[in-house]
């Protein structure tokens, strides 16, 4: 269902971004004195932006009726739950770095997403415990001690 | 259905590995605390610094403030037996870099090297902090080279020429600047002082005003004369005048604006700030290096190349002196 | 001349030089094959480590690293769709495509001596010509410079994919995302609704990281439970015949000439030239409609670009001391704590040190070719790596690029939340590419054009009456117009398909 009316609501959602967009360049103030502002060249896109949605979503409508007319689309819906838990991962992991450090938070990362992303045949805990570990310390070692790359040491630090 | 058992695998997975790291991480957190509050205090005053020190330099790589630090930054680590790391935190006017310093932990491995941009940005009404929101570790060089350069053709010889034809024809003499930097502000004083009009344009940043003289879009440049030595001495570029308050042993040719009847001197700073919380003894620690390294004659000789003047303030008289800078450019801005 | 480059390679051609430059060569493709670390992070790092060596030394070092930064890139755009670098995100384009029809080894051999031939001739016109050519990049102000962007903004359209108004879209975005902190020159921070960590905007590292490699692991995590089906990758073969060569003669050497000029345009830099480049090659090309597919020309005009535009980017710096991008100004911080002041006299005075320089750029290319020649197989190799451990790590090492940038966190988070945004760019057919364009594109759009307002003091007519300036916007009018035109005959031609491809 999304497939079909999806351009229709993606056109709808940025062209109340571009008249968000707009609205707020209203707060720009002028701090020098030239011919144009600081909110010239926003209100300028955020203008192209509505006009372009307005096609997206027209088109999108012409989508749907030469879709009502054809076929059926089969789309296999994918399947959502591993991007959102993903997305859930990648959040912990920055919002942990500062207090747990990189190394820590890295090997834990990288095991839940490496299971995560794993098929039943090729789950083995061991092995990627082994792999999480030894590439955090490796990564850490290389881009903290030898680069000087000053990555959030956390409480280990 | 076997999604579902592997879920509820995966969960208790979750559950296990994060209560063994959960227990792992609360010992080491315990340890470090213990550390932190025990012995370890007593034990950080002499031992500071016992980790690389990350000198936060508020600009990008290759600028003079970068070059700078890290010119000082190599004799430092002599110092402090520790390696100095020099890591560019760029954006907004040096705002972004000096507010990550701010927010670090105060533990004397978070350092900011900057210039006198950082009092601009408080004036301006960008930032809500200024040099007073830092525990200042001193000053270590000044840059009295701050001067108009012009390309060899054109037809301004000297300041005084350049004044007098601003005065006959307001807005036509265009120079070129970085809005809101410290280039703006010396523009903005000899307008003051002299009562001449100027077409002042943005350019952006050093390298950029260099191309634009090359190019002839604009006719004058003001800029540090440290980085265009090689352009003056190529015949490409002539320089008017510098700011400073008496002539420089460093460039004794050169006149300054004072001589030339036009009231106006800058002095380009750059100082070591400590987030406030920091302890005193470490600051102390950090500017007495800062001090040695400011007398060192291999570094004096290092920095001569680049015209700039190592000269060790302490932290009080750093705190004076940018003191009063701050409000002389105060009062420059508020009568615009 | 002569002399004075055969007095360069003598300089360089010492055991501890030659070892410096070979492993410049190799942590340049290191980094620069790893999504997320780009040259200038190595060369940032490794700055340090020169201080402590002669001039001639250190900065043949950094010479391999920016040779096998840029040249790195291609490996992972070939075989992972990832582009390592931003110089080589065009490169994906058609070498994914191609690794996946089981002509890795072809793809690589293409990309490799485009990138071989690319840097050869720039650093060739490096030596021979760049004073010439230096005092012409300064005669570009803010009016020529705003044609240029408004000429490759325009190529927008020949990168949308299916539907012209979503790249377009695309590309606003872009723009738009780039205006998020203080607005050129008077620092006003817009659309930072009050976080003081967004002042200084989005750095493009993180953005295009996300885009392209946080993207790619969340569509990978939801095709987990499908078995994918993997490309076979080993009976590929590597040999070009000359034909196939000689056939990308001209595809090259355009290539190369518009990665060379967008190199020397100091600010521009080279993440835009291999864009530029491909678009170009399509829009010339008999059969624009095979670009995409895992075509050659699209793997040449993409690498010999952005190859080409590291003797460009040197031009002004070897020859006025002006730094073009942020590799060049690290390497320009580097001359003059090695004690020499960058300028126009810089080959005069400190000649050997300057054709030691060429002769080094000249010998970390062929180590450049040889290493990729020699590694192809390894690096096909580590395909074999199962995926679920392969992408994970990169996850991590773009995690630590971002960090790089600016030593930051907030990089990280801009990291994920663009990886988001690519995710439902994707979801719902957005082209990505345009994004990027525009991001890149739109301040110097913007910048330009304000500058250009102050140095007229209010009057829009230099826009236009500018030669240099002027001859842009005429190129930009015509293609425009040649692409309407050729569109509108194509539409006649086929109607019912065309319906298709325009709306979907």
């Amino acid at each position: 269902m999304l497939q079909r009316y999806s351009d229709i609501y993606s056109g709808i959602f940025l062209l109340l971004l571009g008249i968000g967009m707009y609205l707020t360049t209203f707060s720009f103030k002028e701090l020098t004195s030239s011919k144009i502002g600081p909110a010239f060249m926003p209100q300028i896109i955020s203008i192209f932006i509505c006009i372009v949605s307005v096609f997206i979503i027209v088109n999108g409508f012409k989508r749907l009726k030469f879709l009502n007319e054809s076929k059926e689309e089969q789309v296999e819906k994918p399947a959502y739950f591993p991007v959102v838990l993903s997305l859930v991962l990648m959040i912990g992991y920055l919002i942990l770095m500062p207090s747990l450090g990189f190394l820590m938070t890295t090997t834990l990362y990288l095991f839940f997403q490496m299971y995560l992303l794993a098929n039943k045949s090729t789950r083995k805990i061991p092995v990627l415990i082994i792999i999480s570990i030894v590439s955090s310390v490796v990564i850490y070692y290389i881009f903290h001690s030898l680069f000087y790359v000053m990555l959030p040491s956390g409480i280990l630090g | 259905m076997k999604g579902k058992i592997s879920r509820s695998i995966l969960i208790i997975a979750m559950l296990l590995l994060s209560v063994i790291l959960g227990a792992c991480s609360e010992k080491e957190a315990s340890n470090q605390s213990a550390g932190k509050e025990g012995p370890k205090q007593t034990s950080e005053k002499s031992s500071y610094p016992s980790k690389p020190i990350q000198v936060i330099v508020p600009a990008g790589a290759g600028g003079d403030t970068d070059l700078n630090a890290r010119l000082l930054g190599k004799y430092l680590e002599k110092e402090l037996g520790q390696p100095i790391v020099i890591s560019n935190v760029n954006g907004a006017g040096g705002s972004v870099g000096a507010k990550q310093v701010l927010d670090s932990n105060p533990d004397g491995y978070n350092v900011l090297f900057f210039h006198n941009s950082l009092l601009l940005n408080k004036i301006l009404g960008l930032v809500d902090y200024s040099y007073d929101s830092f525990k200042l570790a001193g000053i270590s060089l000044l840059d009295q080279g701050n001067t108009f350069i012009v390309n060899s053709k054109s037809k301004f010889k000297d300041l005084k020429d350049m004044i007098a034809y601003a005065k006959k024809n307001p807005g036509k003499v265009t120079i070129a600047t970085e809005v809101g930097g410290f280039t703006h502000l010396q523009l903005k004083a000899l307008e003051k002082d002299q009562g001449i009009k100027l077409n002042i344009v943005d350019v952006g940043s050093a390298s950029e005003k260099i191309t634009a003289l090359m190019g002839n879009r604009v006719d004058i440049v003001p800029t540090s004369l440290g980085l265009v030595t090689d352009y003056i001495k190529s015949k490409k570029f002539r320089t008017l005048g510098i700011m400073a308050k008496d002539r420089v042993d460093l460039m004794p040719d050169v006149p300054t604006f004072i001589e030339q009847g036009a009231n106006v001197s800058f002095e380009k700073f750059f100082f070591y700030g400590f987030p406030k919380e920091t302890p005193d003894d470490v600051v102390e620690k950090f500017s007495k290096a800062v001090e040695k390294v400011v007398n060192n004659k291999e570094y004096i000789e290092e920095a001569k190349k680049s015209l700039v003047t190592p000269t060790y303030m302490n932290p009080q008289e750093a705190f004076d002196y940018i003191k009063e800078t701050d409000e002389y450019y105060k009062e420059l801005n508020s009568d615009q | 001349m002569l002399e004075m480059l055969i007095a360069g390679f003598t300089a360089v051609l010492t055991f501890k030089i030659i070892l410096l430059i070979v492993l410049g060569v190799i942590l340049g493709l290191i980094f620069g094959s790893i999504p997320g670390l780009t040259a200038t992070m190595a060369i940032a790092i490794c700055l340090p480590i020169t201080y402590g060596m002669e001039p001639a030394a250190g900065m043949s070092l950094l010479m391999g690293l920016y040779i096998g930064g840029v040249s790195g890139g291609l490996i992972p755009a070939i075989l992972l769709k990832l582009p390592g670098t931003p110089s080589s995100i065009a490169t994906t384009f058609d070498g994914y495509p191609m690794a996946q029809k089981g002509l890795a080894g072809k793809a690589f051999s293409y990309a490799i001596l485009a990138s071989f031939f690319g840097g050869l001739l720039s650093i060739i016109v490096l030596i021979l010509i760049s004073p010439p050519l230096g005092n012409l990049a300064v005669q570009f102000g803010p009016f020529e410079y705003f044609a240029i962007v408004i000429f490759s903004l325009t190529l927008i359209a020949s990168l949308s994919g299916d539907s012209i108004s979503k790249g377009i879209m695309a590309g606003l975005l872009g723009i738009g995302f780039a205006m998020v902190g203080s607005a050129p020159i008077d620092a006003f921070p817009r659309f930072t609704f009050g976080f003081s960590s967004l002042d200084a905007g989005f750095n493009l590292l993180p953005v295009l990281i996300g885009l392209f490699a946080i993207s790619e692991i969340l569509l990978t995590a939801e095709q987990k439970m499908k078995t994918k089906l993997k490309a076979d990758y080993s009976n590929s073969g590597y040999r070009l015949t000359i034909k196939e060569l000689a056939g990308q003669g001209w595809n090259f050497l355009r290539s190369s000439l518009i990665g060379l000029g967008i190199g020397i345009l100091p600010g521009i830099g080279g993440g835009t030239s291999n864009l530029v480049a491909y678009a170009a090659a399509k829009n010339q090309s008999k059969n624009p409609e095979k670009f995409g597919t895992g075509i050659p020309d699209g793997v040449v005009a993409s690498e010999s670009s952005n190859n080409a535009a590291i003797g460009g980017a040197l031009v002004p710096l070897v020859s006025l001391g002006i730094p073009g991008d942020t590799v060049t100004a690290m390497l320009l911080g580097g001359l003059v704590l090695h004690g020499l002041q960058p300028g126009p006299m810089l080959i005069q005075t400190h000649g050997d040190i300057v054709y030691g320089i060429f002769a080094a750029l000249l010998i970390a290319n062929v180590f450049m070719l040889a290493f990729l020649y020699l590694g192809m197989r390894g690096f096909i190799k580590l395909l074999s790596i199962p995926q679920h451990i392969l992408l994970p790590i990169i996850i991590t090492l773009c995690v630590v690029g971002a960090y790089g940038v600016n030593n930051r966190l907030f990089d990280v988070g801009a990291l994920l939340f663009f990886g988001v945004i690519g995710y439902l760019m994707m979801k719902f057919n957005f082209p990505l590419t345009p994004l990027v364009l525009g991001f890149i594109l739109g301040p110097l759009l913007e910048t330009n054009l304000r500058r250009g307002l102050m140095l007229s003091q209010g009057d829009f007519t230099p826009f236009l009456t500018e030669p240099i300036a002027a001859a842009f916007l005429l190129l930009t009018f015509f293609s425009l117009f040649f692409k309407f035109w050729k569109n509108r005959k194509n539409r006649k031609d086929l109607n019912v398909t065309d319906h298709n491809n325009v709306t979907s």
